[in-house]
């Protein structure tokens, strides 16, 4: 059985799986180094949840103006961006408390979500179950979306390493960055529009309802057992990596969905890392 | 003969939030070798006085100058130490890195630190006595000590003013003097000006104090008469003491909270 499932490896779909879960690893451990420090989880899962519109509403302009182009994570990408430019903007936080504008844009998405692919004609566009939107279905990964992804990924480990240390004094001490003359604003929305990049290949992994898993847990373990930001991302990385790579293979052996077993394996690591790990530090 | 520029003036100074005003008509002067300790009643805008004088705040009414110029463009030239309660204690980082934070260079991942800004870390580090202390994580020290990092972030920057809020609202008595003798010191080379609601043992050390409730109550001696401060300084005391020392002990007693109209 466990012979099978090796061989499942030559596989390009499975090949296609680990590369997705290897990339959604690398921005899942770094992006989420940021978003467990700066105690943005609720905001994250807010981004994730609201991008459900997003991909509903793609589904719907392919059928409604027969615009073919318009793939489910260019909707996804816009809604999230947008959640992100809300969630960061000062002068809505000064209106409205933060967390209210979370629950609302939260349910908001998600019935939009389900709304617009309630209205879309299947007899002409293929629409992905709303299942697997939710809980994500790396097995329908194809070629261009990992080159997508890549992409993406490289260009959120770029920003990360051109303003790693601005993004630690926004992340540690804002009012102290306003005062060095750091431009705050921009910053927020820079990490929040990281935020919403990282979400939406996250989605496709395991799904909007997971994704706050994969963005949590590999940085949460990490940081019992460092005091440094760079090595809780590296080491929320290799958690991440971990997890996806048991994960697959576990899906592969019992024929379940990986997105839940990546989950679990990773909420798994997280029990024993807090038992034992503060022994350690 | 060239008029001395003042490190901090402000003239007629009325500030607040979203159009509402906590300070009204705040005249401060600071000079350059200034001990200034400002104390008032919590909502006495301490803290809208300091976001003012740090160009966080636009003045509703009056000016703010940093040597002459608006604040935001004399950033450079003013070190704040922070309340410590505010920051998230489990953030992971070390002090160095703190301190490192105040070079106020923008860096990105693959840049070093210059040797230059490690001396000036390093000298920071020195000047509040945490050399020991610079690769441990931040979460790792009590609240004495994170003060002195604190105070180390802003000093690296070499400031000619030092502002500080509440900077012994976390420590006991006793590194409440250890941190004010250190400011003592570091008034040789910069004007220094404490807000706090607790006076404690912050009037042993000011050479100026002042009383902010609404209004700026000034004197430009370092203690306050106890009739002074209850009828024209609207700060209530209790007792005022001299414990027979060269340096006066005043102990003040808590400020009651009272209408913003009265304390005009």
């Amino acid at each position: 059985m466990i012979g099978e499932a090796i061989n499942l490896f030559s596989f390009p779909f499975v090949q296609r799986m680990l590369v997705a879960g290897l990339l959604a690893s690398i921005v899942g451990g770094v992006i989420g180094t940021y978003v467990v420090v700066n105690r943005v989880v609720v905001m994250s899962g807010g981004i994730a949840h609201i991008t459900f519109g997003g991909i509903g509403l793609a589904y719907l302009l392919q059928d409604k103006l027969n615009w073919s182009w318009m793939d489910p994570i260019i909707g996804a990408v816009i809604f999230a961006l947008g959640a992100g430019v809300i969630f960061s903007s000062n002068s809505i936080q000064e209106r409205v408390r933060q967390d209210s504008t979370v629950g609302v844009l939260w349910a908001m998405g998600m019935a939009l979500g389900i709304l617009f692919l309630n209205l879309v004609d299947k007899s002409k566009v293929t629409v992905q179950e709303p299942a697997s939107i939710l809980f994500g279905n790396i097995l329908l990964i194809e070629k261009l979306d990992l080159y997508v992804f890549a992409g993406i990924t490289l260009g959120i480990l770029l920003l990360v390493m051109l303003f790693f240390r601005d993004l630690r004094i926004i992340t540690f001490d804002e009012e102290f960055a306003r005062i060095s003359g750091l431009n705050a604003d921009g910053l927020n929305l820079l990490l929040f529009s990281l935020i919403a990049l990282t979400v939406v290949i996250l989605i496709k992994v395991v799904g909007v309802i997971l994704v706050i898993a994969t963005l949590t847990i590999p940085a949460a373990i990490a940081s019992v057992f460092t005091n440094r930001l760079h090595t809780t991302m590296g080491l929320a990385v290799l958690v991440g990596l971990t997890g996806s790579f048991l994960g697959i293979f576990s899906s592969l052996l019992f024929d379940t969905p990986p997105g839940p077993m990546i989950v679990l394996w990773l909420g798994g690591m997280f029990i024993p890392a807090f038992v034992l790990g503060k022994k350690f530090v | 003969m060239t008029e001395e520029v003042l490190p901090i003036e402000t003239e007629g100074l009325a500030a607040g939030y979203n159009g509402n005003t906590v300070i009204t008509d705040v005249n401060l002067r600071v000079e350059s070798d200034d001990f200034v300790g400002i104390i008032g009643p919590n909502g006495g805008g301490k803290t809208t006085l300091l976001k003012s004088v740090l160009g966080l705040l636009k003045p509703i009414e009056g000016s703010v100058k940093v040597f002459g110029r608006r604040p935001v463009e004399t950033r450079d030239r003013i070190g704040y130490v922070p309340q410590y309660a505010t920051f998230d204690e489990e953030y992971p980082i070390t002090v160095k890195e703190v301190v490192g934070m105040g070079l106020r260079r923008e860096k990105n991942f693959f840049e070093r630190y210059s040797s230059e800004d490690r001396h000036r870390t390093n000298q920071a580090l020195e000047n509040v006595e945490m050399t020991n202390y610079e690769d441990e994580p931040i979460s790792a020290l009590s609240g004495g000590q994170k003060q002195r990092v604190f105070i180390a972030r802003a000093l690296v920057s070499d400031p000619d003013i030092l502002l500080l809020d509440e900077p012994t609202a976390s420590v006991d008595r006793k590194l409440e003097k250890g941190i004010y003798s250190l400011l003592k010191e570091l008034n040789d080379r910069m004007a220094i000006v404490v807000v706090t609601h607790d006076i404690g043992v912050m009037s042993s050390y000011v050479t100026k104090i002042a009383c902010l409730s609404g209004e700026l109550y000034t004197s430009n001696e370092p203690y306050l008469k106890k009739e002074m401060l209850e009828d024209a300084y609207r700060c209530p005391v209790e007792l005022i003491t001299h414990a027979g020392e060269e340096i006066p002990h005043r102990v003040l007693g808590e400020h009651r909270e009272g209408p913003k109209e009265e304390a005009k």
